[in-house]
């Protein structure tokens, strides 16, 4: 999928009005994810094949081919009554990823660098009446990694390759990723080295711009000459264009500091 | 004595039935304002990730409401409380003695408490048991070891004792010690090693692995291998890894020191064969 044809991606804010025996498909990146409705139960069937840099995209409803032998996962949800309709869509994860750029960005003293990243989404799948959560499946299978200096003091945190860039058109567009904008303000004397960034994703919106395009919330960084964050910032991206949604709130609540220590979210 | 038996006796003739009757009115509407108040301390606590200090405290306090509760009990029913009080005098020293202990525990409790050195939902090692805080009182601390059995030990036991925790931090480090033939590439072997840590998804890519040798024995070298995993995976991170890293080495074709002793023990019989 090309950049230029983000626009299905808005197939996302659409409910999914299954009928008795109608199965659904979605190709998402390296997910397949296959939904079934019977009688008074939902059953999901996923796979993935761990391939990061897969851009495909693919819905098919209601789906009509066979399911792959070698789908791995499957879970089957029991309702009392009517299985209810559903909202599939993409979401943060629970937990923040620590990023590694190809190579290492150097922010100069003085300077501000606004660099673009991107993070794995999952797929939630919700209650379209209530919005209760059935089920959330990560298009990745996904590594975890410890952020911090020491074993003690840290989090735990998952793990991606990504490309970083200075500008939107370079950063290889993968449709289950969310692009994150963050501003380095380098107020130090020191020029600072950038090789893992960790990203909040918990505390972000996920958007769903004019475009089609996934954006979380921003992040805005001061470092003083310490090596502290003297402010950060996480707020609405700017130019989502007037056909944005809101696909995701966050799912914690943003405490009052977040990261005191410039090492807490970069190293 | 003779007191005790003179105010049993004024209770039993003068019993005031309408006072009585007040005073069970007061004890019922002073547990219904205790439940009431109980959930809406339980709403407030619900999100907490260690409920077991608010829990510690609410015990204190329904303790002592309820010790309260029966003192104006006994007061609306017109109970002499001087005179049982009085004579239950003689039983105090007694009651000391024998409350040495809870009274020592419920002290060393009170200093957990503030120390929490653990909290419920952990996994610990104490005095040869291993298992998880099932509950934190104010006299003892109640675990389930892994085998399931329910133990209880006393506060006084505890703080007096060493304590590791295997869940106080959120990562840990599992040690493979791995013996390869001195036959075998120790390279090769590191990275047959490091591959496996770099797929398996319960392992952390940071802090890195990190592989070393440990001895250079006669006929193998002692190997070990540091992986970090999260505390909450460990267990199973435990019994599938080292599996994984010997299937890795034995579809790789190498040679662990298992397969050398056998190969020696074959040869071995088949010398004997020859010269027999």
């Amino acid at each position: 999928m090309k950049r230029s044809e983000a626009e299905k991606l808005k197939v996302f804010q659409t409910i999914l009005e299954m009928k008795e025996r109608e199965s659904f498909h979605l190709r998402f990146g390296p997910l397949d994810l296959y939904l079934e409705k019977i009688d008074n139960e939902i059953r999901v069937l996923w796979m993935t094949s761990n391939d990061w840099m897969d851009s495909s995209f693919h819905y098919q409803f209601p789906f009509e081919g066979m399911y792959p032998d070698t789908l791995l996962t499957e879970k089957r949800f029991a309702y009392s009554k009517k299985a209810p309709s559903l909202r599939v869509a993409p979401c943060l994860g629970e937990r923040p990823f620590v990023v590694k750029p190809d190579t290492t960005f150097m922010v100069l003293p003085g300077e501000k660098a606004k660099i673009y990243l991107s993070t794995p989404m999952s797929v939630r799948l919700s209650d379209a009446e209530t919005t209760e959560v059935i089920d959330e499946i990560p298009v990745l299978n996904r590594v975890k990694t410890w952020f911090g200096e020491t074993p003690t003091t840290g989090e735990l945190c998952f793990f991606t390759r990504i490309h970083a860039a200075l500008k939107e058109k370079n950063l290889p567009f993968r449709p289950h990723r969310a692009m994150t904008h963050l501003y380095v303000h380098n107020s130090s004397k020191t020029p600072i080295p950038i090789e893992k960034l960790k990203i909040p994703v918990n505390y972000l919106t996920l958007y769903q711009d004019e475009r089609g395009l996934f954006i979380t919330s921003s992040l805005s960084i001061r470092i003083d000459s310490n090596g502290r964050i003297k402010d950060l910032e996480i707020f609405k991206p700017t130019r989502l264009g007037e056909g944005a949604a809101v696909i995701q709130n966050p799912r914690d609540k943003i405490p009052k500091t977040i990261f005191k220590s410039a090492t807490e979210i970069m190293r | 004595m003779e007191e005790l038996t003179r105010a049993f006796t004024e209770i039993q003739t003068d019993l005031p039935w309408k006072d009585l009757f007040v005073g069970f009115l007061f004890l019922f509407i002073g547990q219904v304002v205790l439940k009431f108040f109980d959930k809406i301390f339980e709403f407030f606590v619900r999100h907490r990730k260690d409920k077991q200090a608010a829990l510690s405290v609410r015990k204190f306090v329904i303790y002592v409401y309820n010790c309260i509760l029966l003192l104006l009990f006994l007061k609306l029913i017109h109970i002499n409380l001087k005179m049982i009080l009085g004579a239950a005098g003689v039983l105090t020293l007694a009651i000391a003695f024998a409350a040495r202990t809870p009274i020592s525990n419920l002290i060393s409790g009170f200093f957990l408490f503030f120390e929490r050195p653990f909290v419920v939902g952990n996994i610990i090692e104490i005095n040869g048991f291993r298992g998880e805080v099932v509950s934190r009182n104010l006299l003892s601390l109640t675990m389930r070891t892994l085998d399931n059995l329910m133990v209880r030990i006393p506060n006084e036991s505890v703080i007096g004792s060493s304590v590791s925790n295997t869940s106080y931090f959120p990562i840990r480090r599992l040690d493979v010690t791995y013996l390869i033939s001195n036959k075998e590439s120790i390279s090769q072997t590191e990275k047959i090693f490091m591959d496996v840590a770099s797929r398996n998804s319960l392992a952390l890519n940071e802090p890195a692995p990190y592989f070393y040798v440990s001895e250079f024995k006669e006929n193998c070298i002692v190997v070990v291998f540091r992986v970090w995993t999260s505390s909450e995976a460990f267990l199973t991170f435990k019994s599938e890894f080292p599996k994984e890293l010997h299937r890795a080495v034995k579809k790789a074709g190498l040679e662990s020191i298992r397969d050398r002793v056998e190969i020696i023990n074959s040869l071995k019989i088949g010398r004997e064969k020859s010269t027999q």
